[in-house]
């Protein structure tokens, strides 16, 4: 069978269709739940820390995602499965935009300038902001144009992506008050993924040679 | 464990108070679990009958007093309190208790006696976080807590029994807990099994756990920043859901300067810490 017809036969499974469906059920679904949770005051005594807590393991969660799918695809040989990866990836910054944007508008009541001055003299947080914008800067370029456009740049871009997971894990075990705390074990988790993706990053880092 | 009214003397501040509900619901008490959800969850089995309170080190009289002893002692009033924890929340909480001082004063502390120390119930068969490193947050259990001498005679300082009009619910700290509301929180010790006058500063577990993040003092200054976030501002726990939140600027001593800055004028080191 010739390569676009494969192609083509991906692209419209019907199967993916539903499983496509059913994540973005699956992310989508407890962001506006919760939310509606926090605006009733029924999340407990502290809706804003339970929020922003919320949408920044979120993100943790769909990241760890991402990778397990990537690692996954090509152990089990599926492209099917790759093919959900973009739609994972775009959900990690969807979170990450929800947990900043909670911190700004609820925690910090819209104040800017303090909230900046956290931004550059906290590390946790300016190394959680560093996070975010690498995300961002993937969402801008998630697209099969951009993809095209910049070619070899692109993989070496979007190999930021384990800067990200770094700096973000760094913040979440740095954000706690007690050094023993469930950041430790999503800590494991981000290390053992990496290393199990250890051959990408250097070639990554070769790219930079 | 149930909660019994109590009788007291009324407090006649007129601090907007955080709905009991949250005050019983957002708690750091380690002991019970790390999240702040996990005490009320945790907590409702604790037993707090019969409970003792062991009290030794540089006194005339020291020894093993029971709760119904040491509340005989001295008549129950309400105190208002402002209370801001170290990580820059706060709440207004209406204890019931008597002052520390009134307390400590039959127990005739010596000139010996500088610092006072304070222990938390050791029982992990009751309280799951102290079973392991990883369910009480790394503390190295039991909990302990200290004052200088002056600190706790300061008729601020108020040993709780009750919040609310009631007994102290378990995961507020039953049945007896203190509270020093110009401190960060973390310095009202709940759940006391012993009180020790010493001559030493007594180790304090927060500074044991993180000695660069937390000090022996941590009195409230909005000017001292913790290492990791300001404590410029705090946030109310107040009533009302997201679109309900207020923000406030934390006041020097949390607002109790006029009663306490004196403790500390002869004190070279940073208090604030």
């Amino acid at each position: 069978m010739p390569d676009v017809m494969v192609q083509r036969i991906i692209q419209n499974h019907p199967q993916l269709m539903g499983f496509k469906a059913l994540l973005h059920g699956a992310c989508l679904l407890p962001a506006l739940w919760i939310f509606y949770l926090g605006a009733i005051d029924s999340l407990g005594a502290d809706p804003v820390k339970a929020l922003i807590h919320f949408y920044g393991i979120g993100a943790v969660h769909c990241l760890l995602a991402t990778l397990v799918v990537s690692l996954l695809s090509k152990k089990l040989r599926t492209p099917l499965l790759m093919r959900c990866r973009r739609l994972l990836g775009l959900y990690v910054a969807f979170y990450a935009t929800l947990h900043i944007v909670c911190f700004l508008v609820f925690e910090w009541q819209l104040q800017w300038a303090e909230v900046i001055d956290e931004i550059i003299r906290r590390p946790y947080i300016t190394f959680g902001f560093i996070a975010w914008l690498i995300l961002v800067a993937l969402t801008l370029t998630s697209f099969k144009r951009a993809q095209r456009a910049m070619g070899a740049r692109w993989s070496q871009l979007h190999s930021l992506v384990y800067l990200s997971l770094a700096l973000i894990l760094l913040h979440f075990y740095w954000s706690q008050k007690s050094p023993w705390n469930q950041a430790i074990a999503y800590a494991f988790a981000g290390a053992a993924l990496l290393y199990l993706k250890r051959s990408n990053l250097l070639n990554w880092l070769k790219l930079f040679k | 464990a149930k909660v019994y009214p109590l009788t007291y003397r009324k407090d006649s501040s007129d601090l907007p108070l955080t709905p009991e509900q949250k005050v019983i619901s957002y708690n750091n008490f380690y002991e019970f679990g790390t999240d702040k959800g996990d005490p009320i969850k945790n907590a409702q089995h604790f037993k707090t009958s019969p409970w003792q309170v062991t009290v030794s080190g540089e006194a005339e009289k020291t020894g093993a007093f029971t709760l119904e002893d040491i509340l005989k002692w001295n008549p129950l009033e309400e105190r208002i309190y402002r209370l801001r924890c170290v990580e820059a929340w706060s709440m207004v909480i209406p204890w019931v208790g008597f002052p520390l001082a009134d307390m400590l004063k039959r127990f005739q502390p010596t000139s010996k006696a500088k610092y006072v120390a304070f222990e938390t119930l050791f029982d992990p068969e009751q309280m799951p976080g102290q079973r392991s490193r990883w369910g009480g947050g790394g503390i190295n259990y039991p909990y302990v807590e200290g004052l200088t001498i002056a600190e706790a005679m300061h008729p601020l300082t108020l040993m709780a029994v009750g919040l609310y009009g009631k007994t102290l619910p378990p995961q507020n700290g039953a049945p007896i807990r203190l509270v020093v509301p110009w401190k960060y929180g973390f310095k009202s010790i709940k759940s006391i099994v012993s009180i020790t006058f010493t001559e030493q500063r007594p180790r304090t577990t927060w500074s044991e756990l993180a000695p660069n993040e937390y000090g022996f003092f941590a009195n409230v200054n909005p000017k001292v920043a913790h290492p990791r976030w300001s404590q410029a501002s705090e946030r109310i726990i107040g009533s009302g859901g997201l679109f309900a939140q207020k923000r406030r600027d934390t006041e020097l001593y949390n607002g109790y300067a006029e009663q306490v800055a004196s403790l500390y004028s002869n004190i070279k080191e940073n208090h604030f810490f």
